[in-house]
């Protein structure tokens, strides 16, 4: 259906897309991954033409849509877009955002668009705020709105720029399960997202993005549980877990902290987990106080939402030293802490690194 | 980033602010020099190598001086604080205090240099004759009239006599510096003119040569004399010891005296020198001759000082007149002021000094008699009368008399002048001297000491005649006595050669010939003094006075009452309402009006005669000779058939203000007529249309060449501008005709001569005057009565409303016009602002700087003066766009700031959706930008609407224009302008809801506004 070639763009000097070739047939649902600034979204913006391309072709059921001749605004038509930040008519009520297009564009009676837009609006499940304004709801909701209004255009292909990257954790469930339900019915979708699990689950192909090309892609199984490529598993692990390394004893403890709940949310871990998870990682770090006075302690967190284990890592290079060997009054109480919160806790000195490998109870465990 | 000129341009103009404070901060510290005293260490600028420097130098050892080459350096220098004196020659100090107010000529001068002609050493026959011809003009007054030409205290144009120039003989090349306004300048005919320009040419014709000007630097004159280049310098140029070893100079043509500039200190005993040291005395003449002629003086008091030459001359005279004998001159002065008597008739010398002191009085030009003045001496003293004739000779003909005349009379002193002391001893003995102290500058006492001409010419015959001095003090009636019985000598008192004296005495040569004139108050002369009961303008010598924008009056306050406030007006209605209200004290205002004014409202009052009159005719463009000449012949024709008196019957004699019908031109041509609703009988409203004596002219002169008369009606200022641009053919307006005007625009004959009076507000006039606040008493009425009262007369009398009405029409229009191009045009501007071409960017960026940094009256009467000078384009779309154009500026930038208040995603979202751009903007940004914009807009509409109020400077009659005509022909201020305010209040109002309309539209299914906030 669409079908993109040696795809080129630049701003000014730097060139974003570098030659992307793919084709997105019809009923495919297909995601766009990769690290932020890989050109991902403008990949998307250059499909609708949001953004002119520098070179290449893009055709559309074997139109080339970069023709001077081409009919941009009816092509768009037949392709709408979901952005990040929803953005929506602000000074038109919910029902009013939907029924635009079809009056406007589509010379639709305004009954007969109404009557469609309040459908549509029961099938994102807002069909009570159809006469609200856009500043009456929250994030979710205007999202699931803005889907509403795409699909009032009665599009063959829904873009998706990033569409849960601007809500709240909690929103961003409502969100998905509404493109879930599109996928489902089997609607063409190009998805740009960083919610993996998600794109594992929806997507019949995955495309990973990486310094302007396509770098590899793949049925999910392939990309998310074995990648090819050396940048690809990169990615994969990273966006799984998260690094951070200690350089003096003198860390910035809140940051830190910060950081762990980010990382939380993002892997969707309940409130408990996570409070665990925190309390785990200070009373870890009391037991490898040692390291730190030397320097050059790392900690790595990882969690598996299949598994939905949750992994805390601590290695140090440095004589041969096992944290959960102390028996020393001071750190009994952290001690036995960690021993409590853990499944497992195992020490390892392999090379002169010292490796501490924490699982964390989850709560069906406990 | 890129910076764009306009953007860097305030910043220029701020930065020369900043500076221009600074450098009035400093002018602020240094200290104002007052006397020539002062300047001893103060900074001093003078002419690089001229006599001012040496004087400087040597008179002010302490002083810092500063050479300059140019005066123009030396008075900016002055003028930013940098000095605090210039010392320069007379002419061109006086000339720099014409154009700068702030700077003052110090009364004392430094040094008088003699001005002369130079000519080649050896050109002793051209030596000869120009001496001879300077003689003769010395002699037949023409030298004494070329000053009084040339060197006058205000800026009106001078008077030129054609010289006509010898056809054909050798040329006289003469050698000038034209730059010294006004001794040798370039006019704007391009040629030498000026007090020596005009001398030289002078010579030329009594030489018979055609005179050649090679106009050069100063410096470089006199080598051109000696190599030959010419023959003649003739530029103001000081006979100097130093130059007369170079160049042979002539008989000196006048005295330039060296003087010091300094900036004014108000409040100080600053004095300055306003006149010519040469020029004669009589700043007043031409005061005085409208002031009333020596004819009109037979009958009225005359005061005489009893048994002086001015006695006699005025019995001889005025055989009707009584006669009041004063002891002393001062006294008359008194006694003159106080209306005890009418004229005071002595010499002229004496009286020009009176005027000096008591400026509200006035030498009349005619002399009532020629005297000469002499000394007086014993019959039988033969000696001594040969002596002194003797002696006499010697100092005529040494200039001794000249001397004492520059020095006593003709310098006008401010600080008496230093006498050489007279003789103490002397081995001839004693002269006693005879003389009555109180007629300055002859004889007068000063610091205790009797002092004066007569004085120190005694001094110098005592020296002469080796005798010691005695001076003895007696009245003028004492003197012949004396004389006659030995007592004294010698009488110089003033004493007047006449017959009946030469009988008892015998006189000496004269030293001094003089007239006897009359001097009488300055105006009201001989004729109805305080009858008319406001006393003389000179009352308000101090006041606020009020004149007409623009107009002859204003001229006049400025230079015959410099010291009042002069507040100008623009329509004669605002005066009124001035003086009514006491904003003014007194204001001026052409005769005819200002019966009506006064016949209107009786609570004016005139102050004073006629202060000048002047002939009134039509202005038209200076190349509309063809109108010109139909309007003359047009005025003629009316004259002959007595058309012309009939009209004058009408409308001025009687006051009938009645329109005839006259007939009405067929024709399409038209005849833009400009005009100033002054009042009746000239030109006023009546039914909502124009009538009046000029109105009726106008009338009849389109119909007689087949035009039909338009007319504007415009602010009395903006008359000669809208002729001069062609907006206007004609300009009738009572103006009168000056010669300021004819450099501008060309007259008709005169159909009328208009003078000029003062009035004020009863009350303020006479003092004490109960009846006027009696009559204040008696008119409160009720406040409702006197609405209603006004109501009738400001609304309903002669269907005023029907003028309100059509103002109404014509500001709404304008304002509906305005607001529409302006929101069209800025809507383009905003689209220019915001789009990717830097060109077009860039343009709208300049329009939006300048509209928005410009006034908008500044707009308004560029476009219509300048922009359509010569396209016939109606006022009210010159107003439309004009206010258009400003509204654009603003319209575009509120737009602008509305449309990228919404965020980019919006209109992505519209695109994205398959909405083209247009669509994009016209369904999503465009009801947005509305929301945004309207509640700016709203206001920006109002300022719109109140800022039409000034189109009635491009002569459009718009409310505020039909509520001044309205007060012109009432006089009441209070209900035309509350009237008005509602009016526009109302439009205002009206204009509101209508945008609140369309806003609720545009938001119409929004709930309140809560998103306003976000």
């Amino acid at each position: 259906m669409i079908r993109v070639e040696q795809l080129r763009k630049s701003f000014g000097t730097l060139e974003v897309l570098k030659g992307i070739t793919v084709e997105i047939r019809k009923g495919e649902v297909v995601s766009i991954i990769g690290p932020s600034g890989c050109g991902k979204s403008t990949f998307l913006r250059c499909l609708n033409l949001l953004e002119q391309p520098t070179a290449g072709s893009i055709h559309v059921d074997g139109v080339d849509i970069l023709d001077r001749r081409a009919e941009v605004a009816r092509l768009r038509q037949r392709m709408n877009m979901v952005f990040q930040s929803f953005n929506l008519f602000s000074h038109l009520s919910v029902v009013a955002n939907l029924t635009l297009g079809p009056i406007r564009l589509k010379g639709m009676e305004p009954k007969a668009a109404r009557e469609k837009a309040i459908e549509l609006l029961r099938l994102v499940g807002l069909a009570e705020k159809a006469d609200s304004y856009p500043d009456e709801l929250s994030g979710g909701q205007k999202q699931r709105v803005a889907i509403a209004r795409c699909l009032a255009m009665e599009p063959e292909v829904i873009l998706f720029d990033e569409p849960t990257s601007a809500l709240d954790p909690t929103m961003v469930r409502e969100v998905l399960s509404v493109i879930r339900r599109l996928a489902k019915e089997g609607m063409t979708m190009v998805i740009v997202t960083h919610e993996m699990d998600f794109a594992r689950d929806v997507s019949s192909r995955v495309l990973y993005f990486d310094q302007g090309v396509i770098h590899e892609e793949g049925t999910p199984d392939q990309i998310f549980d074995h990648p090819q490529r050396d940048r690809t598993r990169a990615f994969i692990h990273r966006i799984r877990s998260l690094t951070r390394r200690f350089a003096s004893p003198d860390f910035d403890l809140y940051a830190l902290n910060a950081e762990v709940e980010a990382f939380c949310e993002k892997q969707i871990l309940s409130r408990p987990v996570r409070d665990n998870l925190l309390l785990l990682i200070e009373e870890s770090l009391q037991l490898c106080r040692p390291f730190l006075a030397v320097g050059g302690l790392e900690m790595t967190l990882s969690h598996s939402e299949t598994t939905d284990r949750t992994e805390l890592v601590w290695t140090a290079p440095g004589v041969r030293l096992n944290p959960l060997d102390g028996e020393d009054l001071e750190d009994a109480l952290s001690l036995n802490l960690v021993r409590n919160l853990c499944a497992s806790a195992d020490h390892e000195w392999v090379d002169g690194v010292n490796r501490l490998k924490l699982v964390l109870k989850t709560g069906s465990e406990s | 980033m890129r910076l764009d000129p306009p953007q860097r341009f305030p910043w220029g103009i701020l930065l020369g602010l900043a500076v221009l404070v600074l450098g009035a901060g400093c002018r602020g510290r240094t200290k104002g020099v007052e006397t020539v005293s002062d300047a001893a260490e103060a900074r001093i600028g003078v002419m690089t190598g001229s006599i001012g420097e040496s004087i400087a130098r040597n008179r002010f050892p302490k002083a810092k001086v500063q050479a300059f080459d140019d005066v123009m350096d030396a008075v900016t220098a002055i003028k930013s604080g940098q000095l605090e004196a210039v010392v320069l020659a007379f002419p061109a100090g006086f000339q720099i205090t014409k154009r700068n107010a702030d700077l003052v000529v110090l009364g004392e001068p430094l040094d008088n240099e003699e001005t002369a002609a130079a000519l080649r050493m050896e050109d002793m026959a051209l030596l000869a004759e120009v001496n001879r011809v300077i003689a003769s003009l010395r002699k037949d007054g023409t030298l004494e009239a070329m000053h009084r030409r040339w060197f006058k205290s205000d800026l009106s144009p001078y008077e030129v006599p054609p010289i006509p120039a010898a056809a054909n003989g050798v040329p006289l090349r003469i050698g000038v510096s034209a730059t010294r306004e006004p001794l040798t300048f370039v006019d704007d005919k391009g040629e030498v003119s000026g007090h020596d320009g005009e001398l030289a040419r002078r010579i030329g014709q009594a030489l018979g040569r055609p005179v050649e000007f090679s106009n050069m630097k100063f410096m470089a004159l006199i080598p051109a004399l000696q190599s030959g280049k010419v023959d003649l310098i003739v530029t103001g140029m000081n006979a100097t010891e130093e130059r007369r070893r170079s160049v042979a100079f002539s008989d000196p043509y006048f005295a330039n005296a060296q003087v010091m500039l300094v900036r004014k200190v108000e409040g100080t005993r600053q004095q300055s020198m306003k006149a010519f040291p040469e020029l004669g005395s009589r700043p007043n003449a031409a005061a005085a001759r409208r002031s009333s002629t020596l004819e009109s003086l037979d009958g009225k008091a005359i005061g005489v000082l009893s048994g002086s030459a001015g006695d006699l001359a005025a019995r001889k005279r005025f055989k009707n007149s009584r006669f009041d004998a004063m002891l002393s001159a001062a006294d008359a002065a008194v006694a003159l002021q106080s209306r005890k008597i009418d004229a005071l008739v002595y010499d002229q010398s004496v009286l020009e000094n009176l005027v000096v002191r008591n400026p509200d009085l006035v030498v009349l030009d005619a002399p009532v008699a020629q005297l000469e003045i002499a000394g007086a001496l014993r019959k039988d003293n033969t000696a001594l009368i040969q002596e002194v004739d003797r002696v006499m000779a010697d100092l005529e003909r040494e200039q001794v008399f000249q001397q004492l005349r520059g020095t006593w009379i003709d310098s006008k002193y401010t600080v008496v002048p230093e006498m050489p002391p007279a003789p103490t001893d002397g081995d001839q003995g004693v002269l006693r001297l005879g003389t009555s102290p109180d007629m300055e500058p002859y004889s007068f006492v000063s610091n205790g000491k009797i002092v004066g001409l007569d004085i120190e010419l005694a001094g110098i015959l005592a020296r002469r005649l080796h005798r010691r001095l005695e001076v003895v003090a007696m009245n003028f009636e004492g003197l012949i006595p004396s004389l006659q019985a030995g007592k004294i000598d010698i009488a110089l008192s003033n004493f007047n050669v006449t017959e009946e004296r030469k009988k008892l005495i015998a006189y000496s040569r004269p030293y001094i010939v003089t007239a006897i004139r009359a001097l009488v108050r300055r105006e009201g002369g001989a004729s109805e003094p305080a009858a008319a009961g406001g006393g003389s303008l000179e009352r308000y010598r101090r006041g606020r006075i009020g004149t007409l924008l623009g107009s002859a009056h204003s001229t006049w306050v400025s230079k015959n009452l410099p010291e009042a406030t002069l507040l100008e007006f623009s329509s004669p209605s605002d005066i009124s309402l001035a003086v009514k209200a006491g904003k003014v004290d007194v204001a001026l205002s052409d005769s005819s009006p200002l019966r009506e004014l006064m016949r209107q409202d009786p609570s004016f009052t005139l102050i004073g005669d006629p202060l000048f009159g002047y002939p009134v005719a039509a202005g038209v463009r200076k190349d509309s000779t063809e109108l010109r000449t139909q309007f003359n012949a047009f005025l003629a024709g009316l004259r002959t058939q007595g058309i012309y008196d009939q009209m004058v019957e009408r409308w001025i004699r009687k006051g009938d203000f009645v329109m005839p019908d006259l007939p009405e031109s067929g024709t399409n041509r038209v005849l833009k007529v400009g005009m100033t609703d002054g009042g009746m009988p000239f030109v006023g409203v009546q039914d909502g249309k124009l009538v009046g004596f000029e109105i009726e002219l106008v009338r009849r002169f389109a119909a007689s060449v087949g035009r039909r008369p338009e007319f504007s009606n415009m602010d009395f200022a903006a008359l000669i501008p809208a002729v001069v641009s062609g907006k206007v053919d004609l300009i009738v307006a009572s103006i009168y005709v000056t010669d300021e005007r004819r450099k501008q625009i060309d007259f008709t004959d005169p159909y009328h001569e208009e003078t000029t009076q003062a009035y004020a507000l009863k009350e303020s006039t006479a003092t004490g005057s109960a009846t006027g606040t009696a009559a204040a008493r008696v008119e409160r009425k009720p406040f409702l009565e006197r609405v209603q009262e006004s109501f009738r007369s400001n609304v309903l009398h002669e269907r005023r409303y029907l003028l309100l009405w059509d103002g109404l029409k014509t500001t709404v229009l304008i304002s509906l016009g305005a607001a529409l191009f302006g929101t069209l045009l800025g809507a383009l501007v905003c689209w220019m602002r915001m789009a990717r071409n830097a060109l077009l960017s860039g343009m709208a960026k300049v329009f939006i700087a300048l509209l928005r940094g410009t006034p908008v009256l500044v707009v308004l009467m560029m476009i219509f003066y300048v922009v359509f000078a010569s396209v016939d384009i109606h006022p009210v779309l010159v107003a439309m766009l004009a206010f258009g154009l400003n509204f654009a500026a603003y319209a575009a930038e509120i737009f602008r700031s509305a449309i990228e208040g919404i965020d980019r995603g919006q209109s992505e979202a519209g695109i994205a959706m398959g909405f083209t751009r247009f669509q994009t903007f016209r369904f999503i940004l465009l009801p947005q930008t509305l929301e945004r914009i309207l509640p700016v807009y709203k206001g920006e509409c109002i300022s719109l609407v109140k800022m039409t109020s000034i189109v009635g400077y491009i002569a459009v009659q718009d409310l505020t224009k039909a509520s001044d005509i309205i007060r012109s022909r009432t006089f009441d201020a209070f209900f035309p302008l509350v009237m008005v305010a509602i009016l526009y209040f109302l439009i205002a109002w009206v204009l509101l809801q209508l945008l609140g309309w369309i806003e609720r539209q545009a938001g119409r299914r929004r709930r309140p506004r809560k998103e306003a906030r976000a």
